[in-house]
């Protein structure tokens, strides 16, 4: 079944946000003046084609040459008025939203890689800085810088309804600004084609009220919750001594390597392969087992564990709330 | 016949006096000759620009240990392809009148002397301290180099060509043309080296580490 | 010299040679150009499988009909052969054809040149097809980012088949771009001063000169590109001083010029088509003129807006915000000219006014998205979305493919004697215009919505599957739209009605001698009096005579005014053309292995080059002194 209406939490047209918001009134203006300027000039062409039709000679004289002349100069004047009102508008727009980059207080990075996102969070202490991966928090209300770069390829950050995008570029720093004011979950996608799964680079963008997201952070800040049951503890010796570790690092735990996602918190994040699908118990093995058979061409090997090992691992992973 | 629409009876120009060549602008073959050097010129500027916008975000220009080759040998270089200008505007001038014999000798200095610079330009290469592949200041100054070395030996060879037709014959009046775009173009790839090495090496000599970021 | 003997002698001179050998050493500028033109539509027609097979992916999401690797090949693919391969040198080709006919000459300047532009073409396109089909394909864009493209992250030889594509592409519309400028500086008939000539000549050559100052952009990228992948150069690498924004601007500096490349031969078709069927002179001849240069000058100083979302500094943004946006007062003051020749003509309506009809509701919708690109802020939302997909669809379909349909229709008579049945060409016309819209409209929506350009795939849960279902659908018309019109061509071949010269009573040169053109255009060359020869020449306009007819020889004429000047010898078929070609050929593929084959190009070629120009008997006048 084919969905027919979009949906509105990855859109342009549906602000949860003010920078979002005055880019929708600017493009409003542009369309409507786009639109009328449209009816007009094609309006005109098709009187011209019923006149030329109807016409029982050409007219090409030097007197209706000026009387022309001053129609299309009035035209030409009429066109040029317009623009530069759409130039000033757009100028006008620009310097509110330059606003943006004035400093504050929050400050998140996020960094791309083939085909995930890299956040992260200041912390006042080098051991409590928060490392997570395709999941964005935002405080509503508060205006958040947030610094962006690659590891790789170029990148681009597009959450359409907080605001425009921006590029990631590798050796480069740049920023961009989110002001969320309407709690919800929205979604980016990558904007700038960066490989076999551009397609797939999503990121899930959680706003919420302040205390909830400093009980998110705080949370997110703590170590990796050790594991209680059997299988959690199995699953932690295979995610140790397997293949695992060599990429993924997880707070608290001999694992700290960097090339992939951070795990420390994963059984609290809502979707795994970057927004892709959604993180349940089956999936997650899924995913583990053969992320290419999810995400062709992605860089996380498959896995050759037998099906309790993968149970093991999976139920660990979901244990790290 | 009856498919000419144009009318039976008409008026005439008749051209059959004019001449089979022309020299300057009135020559098809001299605005060929300009507009590749248009198109040349324009693929040198923007490495100039690549190679200023580079500079522009690095703060050590040329990076340390970037050893330049020495200046006198790129003086060398510089100097022979100076010193074919008189003899090539000799020939460039005498073109005009047909006059064979000092077309000779002006195009066979102008080819000795791109000789030249064409074995000094290979010295200069090897004394480069750096690679194409050491950083991105010696991918510029390699770049340079090499589009301005396939400039300079496709100017010999076709100094060469032309000079060897000129002894070789038989000469034709149109042949006088061809010298002169010959030269025009040949004054490019002088012109064009000098700005070129004026750039790097004026810059790498004097404003080493300056204006960078 | 009686005129029956005159067209046997001159018959005899421009005879075009035959068979494989004719294939490779003819240089008559219409067997070219006609050879360009239909090499451009066969590539047309890939990249329209292309473009169908995407659309076909995207129909539903998560889709698996194609996989990402493939589809990433396919729309590098789509791109680069609608931009290289098709869009320039189909209207190249058209140039060819038909300038030296409007400006009443016989040949090109440079007709080997133009020989060695079209193999250099055939063979880049070659090259890429051959590797699209080898299933290793170009995967990173028309566009080619680094790092993307570079050597780290884009192993194997895909993107140095890209990087020599453009060389080969590149060196043709160059060398095409060159003759084109000789021509029409040198060779207009007496009396055809340059503000008497035909629009569609001055729009090719500002076409030209865009090209002459575009082209080496992207060939200087593309060669830094190809050396930091086969020598380890560091142009692009960051990591060593390099600078991945340097390609940006290299790329666009070239790449939006490339618009207007494409976009004012189609605006000079147009109003080609405009005065032959409303059959009057264009409104403001001066004005257009003086448009399309501005348009050619302008269209240099807009390419950062590809770039707004780097991150520029403010003031800089713009500048470039300004000059995108004042860029549609040129355009603007066409249609407006447009709009007033048809009101005073007397329009028979043929098919190729239904592309007019198209181009102005295509085109201007696409011009005023354009205006929305302009402004930084909405840039920052649609950039690198569905919305631009939309918007450039709209702007060169709009305005280049429909002019360009439009004008073969008008001039396909000219090529073939006959003329094609209008039913079908209306049908076609219909199709194509409706498909159209049905397929990008909904893209501006789904770019806003949030779709981002260049994925294989999108999740369900997006809710973009309507649209593209939509958009899928209306591509399956147009390509119904683009067989019917070729049919009808194909059709039209054998049982078309025998047109004769003039069969739409149109005013330049090209409709004044036989239809198709005998290979040496005109009996005797015309001389024209103002900008609308066949409809204002006197009853006894002069002709030229005294041209020599035993030889190939054509008039040339003074800059300014086309007075007679000289008489210029242009050259019998010859085979070092192709083979130049095809020494820089063997060079340039061995380069995408390994660096020798630079050296080894430029051996083949110097060796081809002095073949080609050496000079051959019967001499001409010899000069007084002799070694």
């Amino acid at each position: 079944m084919i969905p027919l209406l979009a949906a509105t939490y990855q859109s342009a047209l549906h602000p949860a946000g003010k920078y979002a918001a005055e880019i929708k009134w600017l493009l409003t203006v542009f369309t409507i003046v786009a639109s009328v300027v449209f009816v007009l000039t094609f309006g005109f062409f098709v009187v011209s084609l019923i006149r030329g039709r109807r016409n029982r000679m050409p007219d090409a004289t030097d007197e209706t040459a000026r009387r022309s002349a001053k129609w299309v100069g009035g035209a030409l004047g009429v066109t040029i008025v317009a623009l530069f009102i759409l130039l000033f508008a757009s100028v006008v727009t620009g310097r509110a939203l330059s606003h943006i980059y004035e400093p504050t207080e929050r400050h998140v990075s996020v960094i791309g890689h083939q085909w995930w996102w890299e956040v992260s969070y200041d912390g006042p202490q080098a051991d409590q800085i928060v490392l997570t991966a395709n999941e964005l928090h935002l405080p509503v209300g508060e205006r958040v810088i947030v610094h962006l770069t690659s590891r790789d390829v170029i990148h681009s950050l597009w959450i359409p309804n907080l605001n425009g995008k921006r590029d990631l570029i590798p050796g480069k720093e740049s920023t961009i600004a989110f002001q969320a004011d309407k709690p919800g979950i929205y979604r980016a996608q990558c904007a700038e084609f960066c490989g076999m799964q551009h397609a797939m680079m999503g990121l899930v963008v959680v706003a919420e009220p302040k205390e909830k997201f400093d009980g998110w952070l705080a949370a997110q800040r703590m170590p990796s919750r050790s594991p209680v049951s059997i299988d959690e503890q199995k699953g932690q010796q295979i995610f140790m001594n397997t293949s695992c570790a060599m990429c993924h690092s997880i707070k608290g735990t001999s694992a700290g390597a960097r090339t992939g996602p951070d795990l420390t918190h994963i059984g609290s994040r809502r979707t795994l392969a970057a927004g892709v699908i959604s993180n349940t118990r089956g999936n997650l093995a899924g995913w583990v087992a053969d992320a290419g058979g999810i995400k062709p061409g992605v860089l996380m090997p498959p896995n050759s564990l037998t099906p309790d090992e993968l149970n093991a691992l999976v139920v660990y992973l979901e244990s790290l709330k | 016949m009856s498919d000419i629409a144009l009318p039976p009876k008409r008026r005439e120009i008749d051209v059959s006096g004019l001449p089979s060549f022309a020299f300057g602008n009135r020559d098809p073959l001299w605005w060929g000759v300009w507009l590749l050097i248009a198109i040349e010129g324009t693929m040198f500027a923007l490495l100039v620009a690549s190679y200023f916008y580079l500079r522009a975000s690095e703060s050590e220009w040329p990076p340390t240990g970037a050893a330049q080759p020495p200046l006198w040998i790129t003086f060398a270089t510089v100097i022979a392809l100076l010193a074919t200008i008189p003899p090539s505007y000799y020939a460039f001038r005498k073109a005009l009148d047909g006059r064979l014999r000092a077309v000779q000798i002006g195009l066979l200095l102008t080819t000795i002397l791109n000789g030249v610079a064409v074995v000094t330009r290979a010295y200069e290469l090897g004394m480069i301290g750096y690679n194409w592949n050491s950083h991105a200041y010696g991918s510029l100054v390699w770049g340079i180099y090499f589009v301005h070395t396939l400039h300079l030996v496709s100017g010999l060879c076709e100094n060469i060509v032309i000079t060897a037709l000129l002894f070789i014959g038989p000469v034709e009046k149109k042949h006088m043309v061809d010298v002169r775009l010959g030269t025009i173009y040949w004054w490019f790839v002088v012109v064009s080296w000098v700005i070129l090495w004026a750039i790097v090496f004026g810059d790498s000599t004097f404003l080493r580490n300056s204006f960078v970021a | 010299m009686t005129d029956e003997l005159l067209h046997a002698e001159l018959s005899r001179t421009w005879h075009k040679p035959t068979g494989l050998w004719g294939w490779l050493t003819d240089n008559h500028h219409t067997t070219i150009g006609l050879r360009f033109i239909i090499t451009a539509f066969f590539f047309f027609a890939l990249g329209g499988v292309e473009a169908l097979l995407m659309r076909t992916q995207l129909a539903k999401p998560g889709n698996t009909f194609i996989g990402p690797d493939l589809y990433n090949q396919l729309f590098t693919t789509h791109g680069s052969t609608m931009m290289f391969l098709f869009a320039v040198p189909v209207m190249e080709g058209i140039g060819l054809y038909f300038v030296p006919l409007m400006i009443g000459t016989r040949q090109m300047a440079f007709p080997r040149l133009n020989v060695f532009a079209y193999f250099s073409y055939l063979t880049g396109g070659l090259l890429l097809y051959w590797a699209l089909f080898s299933n290793f394909g170009p995967d990173t864009g028309w566009f080619a980012y680094v790092p993307l493209s570079g050597p780290e992250y884009a192993p194997g030889k895909r993107v140095d088949v890209w990087a020599q594509m453009i060389t080969f592409t590149e060196m043709s519309a160059l060398a095409g771009a060159v003759n084109m400028i000789a021509t029409i500086f040198k060779n207009r008939a007496p009396g055809m001063s340059l503000n008497r000539m035909p629009i569609f000549v001055w729009g090719q050559l500002v076409t030209a000169f865009m090209i002459i100052f575009a082209m080496p952009s992207v060939m200087v990228a593309s060669s830094m590109l190809a050396a930091d992948r086969l020598v380890a150069t560091h142009y692009f690498n960051v990591a060593e001083g390099g600078d991945a924004i340097l390609w940006q601007h290299l790329f666009w500096f070239f790449g939006h010029p490339e618009v207007y490349i494409i976009f004012i031969p189609g605006t000079a078709m147009l109003t080609t088509i405009i005065v032959t069927y409303a059959k009057r002179p264009v409104f403001g001849y001066t004005g257009m003129v003086l448009a399309l240069i501005a348009t050619g000058f302008v269209g240099f100083g807009v390419w950062v807006h590809h770039m707004f979302a780097t991150g520029l500094p403010q003031i800089g943004a713009s500048f470039f915000t300004a000059s995108s946006i004042l860029i549609t007062i040129p355009t603007a003051f066409q249609i407006f000219a447009w709009i007033t020749t048809l009101w005073h003509g007397k329009i028979s309506f043929k098919p190729p006014v239904g592309y007019v009809f198209g181009f102005m509701f295509i085109f201007i919708m696409g011009g005023l998205t354009g205006v929305m690109l302009a402004s930084v802020p909405i840039d920052l939302q649609v950039h690198d979305t569905f919305f631009v997909v939309a918007h450039l669809h709209y702007v060169l379909i709009g305005g280049a493919i429909f002019p360009l349909l439009g004008a073969l229709y008008m001039w396909y008579p000219k090529f073939t004697g006959r003329l094609q049945n209008d039913a079908l060409g209306w049908t076609s016309f219909a199709l194509l215009f409706i498909g159209f819209n049905v397929t990008f409209f909904p893209m501006h929506l789904l770019g806003l919505l949030g779709m981002p350009r260049r994925v294989y795939t999108y999740l369900d849960t997006l809710g973009w599957g309507g649209m593209n279902f939509v958009a899928t659908i209306g591509a399956y018309v147009m390509g119904l739209g683009v067989l019917l019109y070729v049919s009808n061509a194909l059709l039209s071949l054998a049982s078309g009605r025998v047109a004769g010269n003039n069969p739409w009573g149109a005013a330049t040169l090209e409709w004044a001698t036989a239809s198709p053109p005998p290979p040496y255009n005109f009996l005797y060359l015309p001389t024209v009096r103002d900008r609308y020869p066949l409809w204002t020449n006197a009853p006894d306009q002069p002709v030229v005579v005294g041209v020599p007819s035993d030889k190939r020889e054509i008039l040339v004429t003074k800059l300014m005014d086309a007075e007679p000047d000289h008489l210029y010898e242009t050259p019998q078929p010859s085979i070092s053309p192709f083979l130049v070609s095809l020494g820089s050929a063997i060079g340039i593929i061995t380069a995408i292995f390994t660096p020798w084959g630079v050296p080894l190009g430029f051996v083949l070629v110097a060796l081809a080059m002095v073949a080609w120009f050496w000079p051959k008997p019967p001499h001409k006048e010899l000069l007084e002194e002799q070694p």
